[in-house]
């Protein structure tokens, strides 16, 4: 058998030639008793569907159910699920999604709604029934600049919302990195940035939402307005209910400066993140890693005062170099670890290869980076996207977040030659009910934080046995210390009671069904 | 017969993730919201086993702008693969209808140096090409297109030129080393066909003069021609950034650097959707505080002209020759 070329020292690294029948490379201690639910849900059997169709036709709903069509819905970001559903609907309005939930629960057929089909473990994804794609609901409705807000369809894309709001000098406060999210997916589960530290997750900057319940009423919520709806909704995973239109706070756009820390030493720069979050040293912060060899810290700012301020009280305080310094201790930490030459020669070309691109001459001007987010989502793609995407995360408080990240840097590097880890702070804001059952840890207070752990693929090809174990130990950990996840449900929700416990499962799993008695709205993804 | 496989592995469309960031400058997208009509939709269809039959409509929708190449994070070569599905299809159906007829020939002509190739829009009017081409006395003879214009329109349609015609062409440019192109269509294909020369776009040709460049003003919008801009778009986004910095003119360009377009240079061929050009334009001056509207392409040009109470030039008008 031919295996490519990628060596590590864990005991399941060997990568497998293309067509080649994988071994079971389930780690044994892998699992530690949690049932391995691995891969696809069932397909539901598609009874009933033809009359489900019909009535929807009947009331002027397009249905599509060629072939074709509905492969191209067949995965997500992931590329790990695979399901297909019966037909495609793409999103037109709040009443046409009404008229396909109330018909969906008349006939108990699932509907799985997709925005920008980001998810990775086939939350987005139907294993039959209908695929509501939100998409089709990508508009900007209108722009409030004396009160600084936007109301628009929650299929829009970020990128799409940030292209508006730039004609009127305006910019969302938080979104994620991937700028294909849909505000309303995004919504549903939270969204980090790295201004996250400072604004909190993108969920928490919601005014108010247009809802469709999964018995098809449409209902306006906010803090004042159905406020127990707009707490189930935010963070809610789509199970309580499809965002048809967000109302977001926004804010004036500005281009912004960076800095990059450089550091030899992982809990160090975990460290000095904590530190920056917690005393609100700088707009935007946020760990990317190479491996973890080089590790940078990076620090931003939306205005000359926060960066003046930065360096005269926060500078010193941190342990990261800049890049003179990082490159003296790389040369002698593989100097004396000349058969490491690989890694270093690895580190050094990624560098090259980033650096230039995460600052173009396009997006610069005098010194600030113009449409960050841009730049940094393409780049996202660019250097960390490919056909399977496997980001296996963990979201901790304070107390627990040196210790979680260290122990999933251990499986990282048992299992894949290459890897990056992302680690963010997200600022809360109190105790609110969406965060219960949420990303949002359960123990956290004042700052949640985020670990995304993403071995870098390339063109190795892994078995799927191979990164369900990666993913399965990466989990554990979770289990272990009581935290939560990001990417949370799909297929890793066998963990969610053992991370949640049976209570406040249950507890949720009451009001989903009181919500949705038929059990319709994306039926795979938590419960 | 249309070999999927290779047609996947020429133009790399194997390596789409499904991330969608095409999508995001995709103007058929922008109006119609639907996946099925852009690059991703097709490279996912290509991805599961189907075929340029299963994308009809989805072929004939795309405006053929290029601004899904430049911002794929995989590389995929979108404008390349679509052209070559359109290719396919007509084997497949034959000609549309209303294809393009073949255009009157130069031949014989042998050019050499630079040349320029005003395109068929620009031909169609006689007082803008007179001008163009006092503007361009010193950088570029004058070459009769009317053959190249035609074969581009078939091309466009999914009719590629017949290989004799296109050798002929090859051999007449055999002394020539830049072409200035109004048509950014032509742009790519040139490249391929004539490595050797260099070819640019008739605003870019333009814009290097001081005296044009500085006719430009702080509230002109400078409409980049859009097909052409994005064949070359890793060269281009800094010219323009460069224009946009020295000016102050604002630009038809979105966050992603690509240049929003209008469609109209597009020989859109016959399907249920089709882009439409004036609302394109209408988002493109959305909250713009233009004062005069400077276009590359005579079809642009045209669009703006519908919309009232703004100011719209060609970029030859910049500077006015007595």
């Amino acid at each position: 058998m031919n295996t490519a070329n990628i060596s590590s020292p864990g005991l399941y690294a060997e990568t497998l030639a293309k067509g080649a029948i994988p071994a079971d490379h389930v780690h044994p201690d892998s699992l530690k008793g949690i049932p391995r639910r691995q891969t696809n849900p069932a397909r539901w059997n598609g009874e009933g569907w033809d009359a489900f169709v019909g009535a929807l036709r009947a009331k002027n709903v397009e249905v599509r159910e060629k072939k074709q069509t509905c492969l191209v819905y067949a995965t997500d970001c992931g590329g790990l699920a695979y399901g297909r559903p019966h037909g495609v609907t793409l999103a037109g309005s709040a009443e046409q999604i009404s008229a396909i939930l109330k018909e969906a629960q008349k006939r108990r057929v699932p509907v799985t709604v997709k925005g920008g089909g980001l998810t990775t473990e086939g939350e987005s994804v139907a294993f039959g029934g209908l695929q509501l794609d939100m998409r089709g609901m990508n508009r900007v409705i209108s722009v409030d600049g004396k009160n600084m807000t936007v109301r628009a369809q929650a299929g829009i894309h970020w990128h799409t919302l940030a292209e508006a709001l730039r004609r009127d000098g305006l910019d969302y406060l938080s979104a994620p990195l991937n700028l294909t999210a849909s505000v309303g997916g995004t919504l549903g589960v939270g969204g980090i940035d790295i201004n996250s530290p400072r604004l909190g997750p993108s969920a928490d900057q919601a005014v108010s939402l247009q809802v469709v319940t999964p018995t098809g009423e449409i209902r306006e919520c906010s803090e004042s307005e159905n406020p127990e709806l707009f707490e189930r909704v935010l963070l809610g995973y789509g199970q309580f209910g499809v965002i048809t239109e967000a109302v977001l706070r926004v804010r004036k756009f500005t281009p912004i400066t960076m800095y990059y820390f450089y550091y030899g030493s992982l809990r160090d720069a975990l460290q000095d993140l904590q530190l920056l979050v917690r005393e609100d040293a700088a707009d935007y912060c946020g760990i990317l890693t190479i491996l973890d060899k080089a590790i940078n810290l990076l620090v931003a700012f939306d205005s000359d005062e926060r960066e003046h301020a930065f360096f005269e009280k926060w500078r010193n305080r941190i342990r990261g170099h800049g890049e003179p310094g990082f490159a003296l201790r790389m040369a002698w930490h593989y100097g004396l670890r000349p058969w490491r030459l690989g890694e270093a020669l690895y580190l050094l070309g990624r560098k090259r290869a980033l650096e230039p691109a995460f600052k173009p001459g396009q997006y610069m001007e005098n010194g600030k980076i113009v449409d960050r987010a841009v730049v940094f989502g393409n780049q996202v793609w660019k250097f960390w996207g490919g056909r399977q995407m496997v980001i296996p995360d963990l979201a901790v408080n304070a107390e627990k977040f040196v210790e979680a990240i260290e122990r999933g840097n251990a499986v990282c590097r048992k299992y894949f030659p290459r890897y990056t880890l992302y680690c963010v702070g997200i600022k809360l804001s109190g105790r609110r009910q969406r965060y219960e059952l949420s990303c949002v840890p359960p123990d956290a207070v004042d700052f949640a934080y985020g670990c995304e752990f993403e071995p870098l693929l390339g063109d190795a090809i892994y078995s799927r046995e191979y990164l369900q174990t990666f993913k399965n130990e990466i989990y554990d950990i979770g289990v272990d210390m009581k935290t939560s996840y990001y990417r949370f449900g799909g297929m890793m929700k066998g963990y969610i009671r053992r991370a949640f416990g049976d209570e406040l499962v249950d507890k949720h799993l009451a009001m989903k069904r009181a919500a949705d008695p038929a059990m319709i709205l994306n039926p795979d993804v938590i419960f | 017969m249309t070999n999927t496989s290779a047609t996947l592995s020429k133009y790399g469309s194997e390596k789409c993730t499904g991330c969608g960031v095409c999508m995001l400058t995709c103007p058929v997208w922008r109006q119609t919201r639907d996946i099925m009509l852009t690059a991703c939709g097709r490279t996912r269809t290509l991805q599961n086993g189907g075929g340029p039959q299963d994308m009809r409509d989805s072929l004939a929708a795309c405006v053929l702008c290029g601004s899904c190449g430049p911002v794929c994070p995989a590389g995929v070569d979108t404008v390349g693969l679509t052209t070559e599905l359109r290719m396919d299809l007509a084997e497949k159906t034959g000609p549309a209808p209303d294809s393009a007829p073949g255009g009157q020939s130069s031949p014989g002509v042998k050019a050499c140096g630079t040349v320029f190739f005003p395109g068929s829009a620009m031909r169609k009017d006689n007082s803008l090409l007179g001008h163009a081409l006092r503007l361009l006395e010193q950088e570029a003879g004058f070459y009769e297109d009317a053959e190249i214009s035609a074969m581009a329109e078939k091309m466009e349609a999914g009719i590629w030129p017949d290989p004799g015609s296109l050798k002929d062409f090859v051999r007449s440019m055999a002394g020539v080393t830049e072409i200035v192109a109004a048509d950014g269509f032509l742009h790519r294909h040139l490249r391929q066909w004539l490595p050797e020369v260099r070819v640019t776009g008739f605003g870019e040709t333009l814009l290097r003069r001081p005296d044009i460049k500085k006719a430009l003003k702080a509230t002109d919008l400078y409409m980049i021609e859009a097909r052409g801009y994005h064949a070359d778009h890793s060269r281009l986004v800094n010219f323009y950034d460069r224009l946009r910095l020295e000016t102050g003119c604002r630009l038809n360009t979105s966050l992603q650097r690509t240049a929003i377009p209008t469609g109209a240079t597009s020989r859109q061929n016959p399907g249920p959707v089709r882009v439409d050009a004036r609302e394109q334009a209408r988002w493109i001056l959305d909250k713009r505080k233009t004062e005069r509207v400077v276009a590359e392409a005579v079809e642009d040009m045209k669009i703006f002209k519908k919309i009232p109470g703004i100011e719209v030039i060609h970029v030859a008008e910049l500077l006015s020759l007595a």
